[in-house]
């Protein structure tokens, strides 16, 4: 058999590896180091970065503003991801039990946000939360319950959540299409098994179809974390972070500092913090969401 | 107690009547076999026995309860299933504590429980391994465990022994058996495997296309099959059929001609017409070499050596497929013809529409 062309000598197949690799170091690895660089700098984007040490890194543990931007994403962590979640087991528990045509038509309508570009839907939201002219308020005053008609996106307190729901309502779908697929991968036989043994619904969730989804579990946790820790564009296009910071995540603040106010060093290293606490986090799941049955060490 | 009946039992998806109305009786105690080929409606019976599957109409009654609408585990029944249905996250004493742990037993209760069921197993070691280290055999005896701790009236066993190797199958038939000696339990079996239901029943129910064909102890369904049907599935080389038009009557049965030309009078009950157009059925371990009252050539095509016997496939002059089991010195060489014959009173007798006439051999069981 001819060896393949993949074991030829490295200096013949650089040529192929060539264009993707310039690619990617001019656009994903040069601008990492770069941030990197940039974080023990001081520049204002014009001049010449002053070297900085770990100043930037200092102020920023106290800067007000960071501390509350990471408070205020630590929130969102539980729209971004436990609620999805919650309601992705609980959707896929019902919605697996639902004939096969139905189920497909539920899946794809429940799924439908995801398709979506979250800053659209930060501007559809926006404009479904106005206070005057929104639809929910309207309907709100429509059935009467117009003392419940909130200015969502202008309350300090409601803010968070509301925009917090917003990702929820993003995110289910797709949490709940990944815990259908992973109890199909279960034998049904088991759920028969359980049943035959007297397991109530609620008992056999917990014992078996719990433990047994943790392998999807630990990938939607991955996913909505990191997606919570990135959060930009839905913040963005309907807070601006705003009103007075109560939805300021680190990477608006980023945004702010870098492009707002030409403080190019100090928002790089905002970035940097972002993207170790995106590792640790994803450390802190692979160590401690482990799958059942699996090697557990 | 576990005692079962089904009284006008069936059962529908859709529009397909997959379960047509069905009765059978099953007294304590006893060891009965559903078997018939793929599709027949074997699971779909069985789980509507579990209550794993709703009736569309009639009465499942256990120990004089009806429990159409018992909920499975008030039936008192534990099944096994085809896949083991283990519970791959949890240790093997948990998979068997499992229904325990549900019941609410008290943890010493469970423990001695498990325990036991495990030496009945033979699992003691193995109990703090998941089911993922285990080979086959080793895993449907956890479900078999699963099913025993719960002391159930009746169990039901789903093909449990499909997914193992024909060594292990063998093995496992006897330790089923033996199973069921020492705990006594009426136990219900499916399978399509007619070597299991002849070795494991003292009742065997033959099922097609939904509907009971025959029951009967595996003795009498073997040298009393009704139909075609059962004659055909039950026993291993498959019984040979052979063409015959009937010559009439006679005072000693009904005679006939083969395709072959032999003329052979069966000692059946039952009317017959000349000309009618029926069957001979003969078991190939009936057949004998230039030996009988009805004799006819053949010609082997395939000769399986077996060393104490040879199964010789081949056709007879008229091009029926012949099976015979002969002795294995015997000097048969494939496309070498020789002479069969067999004695009428092992044969077996079909109508056109498939039922067969009632044997006079009174020896037979
Ligand atoms: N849930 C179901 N929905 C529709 N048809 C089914 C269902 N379960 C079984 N059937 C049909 O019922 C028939 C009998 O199935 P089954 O009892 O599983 O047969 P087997 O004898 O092989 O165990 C088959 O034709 C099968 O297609
Ligand atoms: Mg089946």
């Amino acid at each position: 058999m001819k060896s393949s062309v993949l074991d030829a000598p490295l200096r013949k197949n650089l040529p192929f590896v060539l264009p993707g690799l310039i690619i990617y170091v001019a656009f994903v690895l040069g601008p990492i180091i770069a941030a990197v660089v940039l974080s023990f700098t001081k520049w204002d984007g014009l001049g010449r970065p002053e070297l900085a040490g770990f100043g930037n890194y200092l102020q920023l543990f106290g800067d007000e503003f960071f501390l509350k931007s990471l408070r205020n994403n630590a929130v969102l962590i539980v729209f971004y991801c436990l609620l999805p979640l919650l309601i992705g087991v609980a959707l896929a528990a019902i919605v697996s039990r639902v004939r096969k045509s139905e189920q497909l038509a539920l899946r794809t309508l429940l799924f439908m946000p995801y398709i979506m570009p979250s800053a659209v839907l930060g501007i559809i939201w926006q404009w479904l939360y106005n206070p005057a002219f929104g639809p929910i308020n309207q309907i709100l005053r429509g059935v009467g319950l117009g003392a419940l008609a909130m200015p969502w996106l202008g309350d300090f307190d409601l803010v968070l959540p509301a925009v917090g729901l917003v990702a929820t309502w993003y995110y289910f779908g797709f949490c709940m299409v990944i815990f259908l697929t992973g109890l199909q991968r279960i034998d049904p036989s088991i759920f028969e098994a359980a049943r035959i043994d007297g397991a109530k619904p609620w008992y056999t969730f917990g014992r078996i179809t719990l433990p047994l989804l943790l392998p999807e579990i630990r990938i939607v946790l991955l996913l909505t974390i990191i997606a919570s820790i990135k959060s930009f564009d839905l913040i963005f296009t309907m807070t601006r972070g705003g009103p007075a910071n109560a939805t300021l995540v680190p990477n608006i603040y980023m945004y702010e500092l870098g492009f707002q106010l030409n403080r190019y060093g100090y928002a790089a290293s905002v970035a940097i913090v972002g993207a170790i606490l995106i590792f640790a986090v994803n450390y802190a799941v692979h160590r401690f969401v482990r799958p059942a049955g699996t090697g557990a060490r | 107690m576990g005692q079962l009946q089904l009284a006008g039992v069936t059962k529908s998806f859709g529009k397909a009547e997959v379960i047509q109305p069905t009765d059978l009786e099953i007294t304590e105690g006893e060891f009965v076999v559903f078997v018939g080929p793929s599709g027949c409606g074997k699971s779909t019976l069985l789980r509507m026995i579990a209550g794993l599957e709703e009736l569309t109409s009639g009465d499942i009654v256990i120990d004089g309860r009806v429990v159409n609408d018992v909920a499975p585990v008030e039936r008192g029944v534990a099944m096994v299933f085809q896949t083991y249905a283990l519970y791959p996250h949890m240790s093997v004493f948990e998979n068997i504590a499992f229904p325990l742990r549900v019941a609410k037993l008290p943890r010493k209760e469970i423990e001695s429980r498990v325990r036991r069921a495990a030496a009945i197993l033979k699992l003691e070691n193995r109990l703090d391994h998941k089911p993922a280290e285990l080979s086959g055999g080793q895993r449907q005896r956890v479900a078999i465990g699963r099913a025993i701790v719960r002391e159930p009236q009746v169990f039901l066993f789903d093909e449990p022994l499909s997914n193992l190797d024909a060594a292990l199958r063998t093995e496992m038939r006897v330790e089923l058996s033996r199973l069921h000696n020492s705990l006594g339990n009426t136990m219900i079996y499916v399978t399509h495997d007619q070597v299991e239901a002849m070795t494991m029943a003292t009742k065997i129910v033959v099922l097609r296309d939904g509907h009971i064909e025959q029951v009967g102890t595996p003795l009498e369904l073997f040298h009393r099959p009704v139909n075609r049907f059962v004659a055909g599935f039950i026993g291993n080389p498959t019984m040979n059929f052979l063409k015959a038009s009937c010559l009439g009557e006679t005072g000693d049965g009904v005679q006939l001609r083969l395709e072959t030309g032999s003329v052979v009078t069966m000692p059946v009950e039952g009317a017959a017409r000349q000309g009618d157009d029926l069957t001979l059925g003969i078991r190939p371990d009936d057949l004998v070499i230039a030996e009988g009252a009805a004799r006819f050539e053949m010609i082997p095509e395939v000769v399986e050596r077996l060393g104490n016997q040879s199964v010789i496939h081949g056709a007879d002059m008229a091009g029926e497929p012949i099976c015979a089991v002969v002795g294995g010195a015997e000097p048969i060489t494939q496309g070498q013809k020789f002479e069969l014959g067999f004695h009428p009173d092992k044969a077996h007798l079909f109508r056109p529409d498939g039922t067969a006439f009632a044997r006079r051999n009174t020896a037979l069981a």
